[in-house]
């Protein structure tokens, strides 16, 4: 009796290549081993039935990556060289026109570099501000687990309804900042928070520390929670204060985690689009017009689908150039854990 | 002067008392093992005293200066810790060498003694590698080395041992005894087994729930334990205890005596308790004879090498006097009556 | 005995503070009078309730909420059964292609602001443009690598030494999946699910752009539109929102619990 299927578990990590002529060997085998078998053998051919049945395992995630991701890619880079609108696709061939255009365009390069630089920025900001809560929550013990599902809530806030909120406190007229600073006399007249490009990015990376530090906080408490047992107590004792244990102990211990903490923030960042749509509308002008923003304006409501395939590629081109060596940090700091 | 000294110590976690009022004197140099069962507070009695952890109440005096407002690093005592808490991303040189790195010390003489302590514990071949490419007995080690890097007045240790196969245990246990005979250093060791505390201690302190049963040599412990408590905490195989009523000894509640101090002898001998043999245990040296009492008391008898008795044979048990121990109700040992320790009266 | 002052408390409450702030301010604008809103107070001078009642008024909330409640829970269930069924083939089965796994995660890097003209084109060859069906079947294939990055940790977990003794016993994958490893990883189940549903609960971009009636559009979308009105009226847009919210802030306090261990095992290991 043949007995494959006890190699589910110990069979080595399959490296991909060679992988093809495995399986086409074992479905083989399967087969043979059903088929020469003198009398009926029922459990050879529920083995081989099983094993045909093992694409169907995969096939639902398959077919959503197929349709998520690489089916959008292919259609880009199709329409990126066509000549389209939004209601008539691909009327043309048109060479690499749109991306002559997008990389001529210096409004777009300008919301390249500011996505990029808010994305760098806020992230390192927010992993900051979380590992800060974490540390402050983790100290404090059994009530810090309490409040940090307390913290869970503004993750959990539609990032639209998010964006409301922050824009009725930073209202010039009736907002809650504009009137407490009034009344405490900070401010002569009210301040237009939404209206000059530098107070609206620190209005949306304020909103956006709101939502999304509690998430890092807890993801830095785990992280926290993962360290050694005694180590922080046996530093005390050999004489380290507060900032010397967190320098020399934990964070070294934490920095893998932490890259990957940052990494998975940094990701979030490049979505950023509820807050801006909501808050600034991309302005004043478009001084906080990200990319995601501009593609989203110039393809669904300038219609010009082909130049925004175009700038979505090179916008996906230039996320992956800046994750790299995040992805790369949080490898080697892995590697020197293990 | 003592080195350590502590009165009235006590702990509570929220509302639960889990430290209830410790007095000990602890003179310079002595090795005193603290054991008692998992969970009496052992651990968290050492963490007061290293300042890891704050008291409710009481006071802490190392070399007769109150400590209880200073930081841990400044007692001027070392730790070793029952899970080693070893820093896992530094070398073995590294985690000798923190204490003195953060004391500022110049690397010279970081160097000099990071050096000192790891030839103490003979760890000199391995300086530059990580605590995970290490044995148990290894980072054993140099969780002890970096404990005398800083040249502590005291030395504390949580249950070092417990996490060694039983053969490297008893060659540590060894080399801590010898350590504390070279360095002449004040220990305060805690384990929770009695082995350990026999073999090592200059003296016992048994806590039981909190409190101190007791506190003596081991002998003392052994010999004249102050509870029922201690009477059974030490000795393997543990004591026999039998209702005092049943025995004839009126004022006593129980009374206890140890397997060695029974003397069995044929049924068809007078006098003492009947009982059958229910299996015996070869331990090549001492044979324990477990036995059943016609009142279905359950006893072990340690005999020695050779002697005769086998599985279902009928004896008869008996003791000496002044073997016996005698707890009241409440667990407490009854003073032996004078004409009962001859070697006192003698 | 020193009893020093624990600073660490009043921090607590300041942060505490600012991330409940926001929220309590839209509860407080929804009760406020229109002339009371621009005193710019934290309290209501007056509490009326006139600001809910108009903003059911102006808008349909009740069908978007309808329809955002649809959307998530059914998307968050086509997630689910997308993901963990072919997590447990790669993760444990060892079927297929191992690099499932990383490629799964790396299709998360890509900004959704991407799969938006291919697939706005997609829904209108199937004809699914502004329809509830669309939005789930985007929302349910979207999140998936979320999914199988929170239940990847859960799956490891699982001690191979039991799925190999339901081997023996001859139980065979579907299985062991459906009594042995789904009963061990249940709160994983439970917290990847209610992630992902709050994901689609809470998406914006895609229902935007991929619903254009009342009938088919979601909280968050109709919210936004609140604000291109002429006539802002703050009180009935902090209810609006409150309205949106407050479903949400339901399922994370009562089910709490997996939110946190969800979030926390999610691999960062
Ligand atoms: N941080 C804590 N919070 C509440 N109870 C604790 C804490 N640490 C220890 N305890 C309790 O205190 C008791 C004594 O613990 P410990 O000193 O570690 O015991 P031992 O070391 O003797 O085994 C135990 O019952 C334990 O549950
Ligand atoms: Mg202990």
């Amino acid at each position: 009796m043949p007995m494959r299927e006890r190699h589910a578990f110990s069979s080595p990590r399959d490296a991909g290549e060679g992988f093809i002529l495995k399986e086409t060997t074992m479905a083989l085998g399967y087969a043979a081993d059903a088929l020469t078998t003198p009398e009926f053998d029922a459990d050879g051919f529920r083995r081989l039935g099983r094993f045909l049945l093992r694409p169907l395992w995969l096939a639902p995630v398959a077919c959503a990556l197929i349709v998520t991701t690489l089916y959008p890619f292919v259609f880009l880079v199709a329409l990126s060289l066509s000549k389209s609108s939004l209601g008539k696709p691909f009327r043309a061939f048109a060479g690499l026109k749109n991306y002559a255009l997008a990389l001529g365009d210096g409004e777009f390069i300008a919301s390249l570099l500011r996505t990029v630089a808010y994305a760098l920025l806020s992230s390192a900001i927010q992993v900051a501000a979380g590992l800060a809560l974490a540390l402050l929550l983790f100290t404090l013990l059994k009530g810090g687990r309490f409040l940090l599902s307390l913290f869970l809530l503004p993750l959990m806030t539609p990032p639209v309804m998010v964006g409301v909120a922050w824009k009725l406190i930073l209202a010039p007229a009736g907002g809650l900042l504009n009137g407490t600073l009034l009344r405490l006399g900070l401010v002569d007249e009210p301040v237009s928070f939404l209206g000059s490009a530098a107070l609206a990015w620190a209005s949306i990376a304020l909103a956006d520390l709101w939502q999304w530090t509690p998430f890092v906080a807890i993801l830095c408490f785990a992280a926290l929670s993962s360290l050694p047992e005694g180590v922080d107590d046996a530093a005390r004792l050999d004489g380290a204060g507060p900032f010397e244990r967190f320098w020399y102990i934990t964070l070294p211990l934490i920095a893998a985690p932490l890259a990957a903490i940052f990494l998975i923030k940094l990701i979030f960042a490049f979505k950023l689009f509820d807050l801006t749509y909501i808050l600034t509308y991309g302005g004043p002008g478009f001084a906080t017009t990200t990319t995601g923003f501009s593609i989203f304006r110039l393809s669904m409501q300038q219609f010009e689908v082909a130049r925004a395939a175009a700038e979505t590629l090179i916008f996906a081109a230039l996320i992956g150039l800046v994750t790299l060596p995040v992805v790369r940090l949080h490898r080697a700091l892995e590697r020197r854990e293990a | 002067m003592s080195a350590i000294s502590l009165s009235g110590l006590a702990k509570s976690y929220r509302d639960v008392p889990v430290v209830k009022g410790v007095d000990l004197d602890i003179a310079e140099g002595e090795f005193v093992v603290l054991v008692g069962p998992s969970g009496c507070g052992k651990s968290t009695l050492l963490k007061m005293i290293a300042g890891l952890e704050e008291l409710s109440a009481g006071d802490i005096r190392i070399a007769g200066r109150s400590v209880v407002d200073l930081a841990p690093a400044e007692r001027e005592l070392a730790m070793v810790f029952q899970s080693y808490a070893l820093y896992p991303h530094m070398t073995v040189a590294g985690n000798i060498g923190f204490a003195l790195r953060i004391a500022g010390l110049p690397r010279a003489e970081i160097d000099r003694r990071v050096r000192a302590a790891a030839a103490t514990v003979k760890l000199e071949g391995l300086l530059d590698r990580y605590p995970r490419a290490l044995s148990g007995g290894q980072r054993q080690r140099v969780a002890i080395a970096r404990a005398l890097a800083r040249q502590p007045k005291v030395l504390l240790f949580d249950e070092p041992l417990s996490n060694l196969d039983a053969a490297l245990r008893q060659e540590t246990r060894v080399e801590i005894a010898r350590l504390h005979k070279a360095l002449k250093a004040t220990i305060l060791y805690v384990t929770h087994d009695q082995v350990e505390a026999m073999t090592l201690a200059d003296r016992i302190v048994l806590m039981n729930n909190g409190r101190i049963e007791q506190a003596g040599t081991p002998l003392d412990l052994y010999e004249r334990p102050a509870t029922l408590f201690v009477a059974r905490f030490l000795g393997t195989p543990a004591i026999n205890l039998f209702g005092a009523a049943r025995m004839g000894l009126p004022g006593a509640a129980t009374v206890g005596i140890r397997p060695e101090h029974l003397l069995l002898e044929d049924a068809t001998h007078p006098g003492g308790l009947a009982a059958r043999v229910e299996f015996v245990e070869e331990l090549g040296d001492v044979r324990l004879i477990h036995l059943l009492t016609e009142a279905d008391e359950k006893i072990v008898a340690k005999q020695p090498a050779g002697s005769p008795w086998q599985a279902g044979q009928s004896v008869r048990v008996s003791w000496r006097t002044e073997h016996l121990h005698r707890f009241d109700l409440a667990g407490q040992r009854l003073d032996d009556a004078p004409e009962q320790r001859p070697e006192k009266a003698a | 005995m020193r009893r020093r002052f624990d600073h660490r408390l009043p921090l607590a409450a300041i942060a505490l503070a600012f991330f409940a702030l926001p929220i309590l301010y839209l509860a407080s604008l929804s009760f406020k009078t229109k002339d009371d809103v621009l005193s710019g107070a934290f309290l209501p001078g007056t509490v009326t309730l006139a600001n809910w009642a108009q903003a059911f008024e102006a808008a349909p909330l009740s069908t978007f909420t309808v329809n955002s409640v649809t959307v998530a829970l059914l998307s968050g269930l086509l997630t689910v059964l997308i993901t963990v069924p072919a997590a447990y083939a790669v993760l444990r089965l060892r079927y297929g292609w191992q690099r499932l796994s990383d490629v799964t995660l790396s299709s998360f890097m890509a900004p959704p602001i991407v799969a938006i003209i291919p697939l706005f084109y997609l829904l209108k060859g199937a004809g699914l443009l502004n329809t509830v069906a669309g939005l789930v079947l985007v929302y349910g294939m979207v999140n998936v690598p979320v999914a199988y990055w929170l239940i990847t940790p859960f799956l490891r977990r699982v001690p191979v030494e039991l799925e190999q003794a339901a081997e023996l016993d001859g139980a065979g994958p579907l299985r062991r999946l459906v009594s042995i490893v789904l009963p061990l990883i249940a709160p994983g189940l439970a917290a990847t699910g209610l992630i992902v549903t709050i994901l689609a609960y809470n998406e914006f971009l895609f229902a935007s752009v991929f619903t254009f009636g009342n009938e088919t559009r979601t909280l968050p979308v109709g919210i936004s539109l609140f604000q291109g009105d002429r006539l802002v009226n703050f009180g009935q847009m902090a209810a609006a929102s409150l309205t949106g919210i407050v479903p949400v802030y339901l399922v994370a306090l009562f089910l709490q619990r997996f939110l946190v261990q969800g979030l926390a095992h999610g691999g960062i290991k």
